[in-house]
């Protein structure tokens, strides 16, 4: 009886510290949610930066002086290029049609002029590292980053030099 | 009870502490990358820029009526603009194909980029800028006698130094004024008839469409006309 007669309104050592936990907890709170958007935010952007770069590699090797003397040419640039990651597609499209990256299969530049017997595919002034192109599905999933530039070059054809467009996409699934 | 009211004080302090530190988590994640960011768009608006001058430059043009796929005499843009330029220190008869080449260029990023397109000569003559071409984009549009903002820019298109008295100071506080993302320049000699020779550059700038209407000090100094 002693024991509580000095101590009033004592309810346990974790009852006592009661509204003390509060501000802890909301305190705790605050700083794992900001700290964990701030993790997301890094990886985002590190995934993006990623993205850019490639693409500045990808482009400065394919552009070259900035003209493009034959489909040769065109593939030595591309088997120079030494990217794993992220995918992307690159090639040769006409300076008036506008660029649809769903469909750049269809929109590259074709090789008439090439003597060899190529494939339909080996035609293409097209450059890629992966066997899959880009989908609207891809395109949409939630972790999907995806950058496209486009750039002037000239190509030559039938003696002619003719401006076209190289565009780059790059995207990281 | 003092126990009790420490350790609220404790708590509170605790909170104060991981305010300060969720302060700095903000501040970092929206500074994060800003700068690569930046430099990243300004590497592509450098790189298009030197692209778009060594394409137009060195794309053909038929020499005759027929189209540049059909014609048997062709010949690189360039060598187009220095003949023009020989026989009367001006660009005039080829001005239209060149333009045409220009706008062709600046297609694709032509919702991305503002950009000048001039040929300076160093030396004295009549037309220190025998070619000046600029391109656009105006956000103030005029709907039923009042001027409004719009989400449609309009694109406009200008020859310059119309009168003749453009100097280097004039498109340097111009370029200044709209911050340029890209700039790219090449040097050019213009071989004159019967003989003689100038030297001069070919510059395209490129900038992020900045909304300034005609009034502009800047672009007035410019002395563009519509093209």
């Amino acid at each position: 009886m002693h024991f509580f007669l000095n101590k009033k309104g004592y309810i346990g050592p974790i009852g006592d510290d009661l509204p003390s936990l509060i501000p802890l907890m909301f305190a705790l709170i605050i700083f794992f949610s900001s700290f964990y958007m701030t993790v997301n935010t890094y990886n985002d952007r590190t995934v993006d930066f990623e993205n850019d770069i490639s693409v500045v590699q990808i482009s400065a090797s394919l552009r070259g002086t900035g003209f493009v003397s034959s489909l040769q040419e065109f593939n030595n640039s591309c088997n120079a290029l030494n990217i794993r990651q992220p995918f992307f597609s690159a090639g040769l499209v006409e300076l008036d049609e506008e660029v649809d990256v769903f469909v750049l299969d269809s929109q590259y530049i074709r090789d008439e002029d090439e003597e060899e017997l190529l494939s339909d595919e080996e035609e293409l002034f097209k450059c890629t590292n992966s066997d899959e192109s880009l989908t609207l599905e891809k395109a949409l999933s939630l972790n999907s980053k995806i950058v496209a530039r486009v750039y002037p070059v000239v190509l030559e054809k039938n003696s002619r030099a003719i401006p076209v467009k190289l565009v780059v996409v790059a995207w990281k699934e | 009870m003092i126990k009790g009211q420490a350790a609220v004080t404790d708590a509170l302090l605790f909170l104060v502490i991981v305010m300060i530190l969720v302060s700095f988590l903000f501040i970092f994640t929206s500074q994060y990358g800003r700068t690569v960011g930046e430099y990243t768009y300004a590497k592509y608006g450098s790189d298009y820029a030197v692209s778009a001058l060594k394409t137009v430059l060195y794309s053909s043009f038929s020499r005759n009526d027929f189209s540049v796929s059909d014609s048997n005499e062709v010949d690189y843009i360039i060598a187009g603009i220095k003949e023009d330029y020989a026989y009367n220190q001006n660009i005039d008869y080829f001005r239209d194909d060149l333009t045409g080449a220009i706008k062709d260029v600046m297609n694709p990023v032509r919702s991305s980029f503002d950009y000048l397109f001039f040929i300076r000569i160093d030396s004295t003559v009549p037309f220190n800028f025998p070619y000046f071409f600029l391109s656009r984009k105006e956000f103030v549009v005029e709907h039923n006698g009042v001027f409004v903002s719009s989400v449609d820019s309009v694109e406009k298109t200008y020859f310059c130094n119309s009168s003749g008295s453009l100097t280097n100071a004039d498109i340097d506080n111009f370029v200044i004024f709209v911050g340029a993302k890209g700039q790219a320049v090449s040097s050019i000699t213009f071989p004159l008839i019967p003989n003689g020779s100038h030297e001069g550059l070919i510059e395209l700038v490129l900038w992020t469409p900045k909304d300034f209407d005609e009034e502009e000090e800047v672009f007035i100094k410019l002395g563009c006309v519509p093209a």
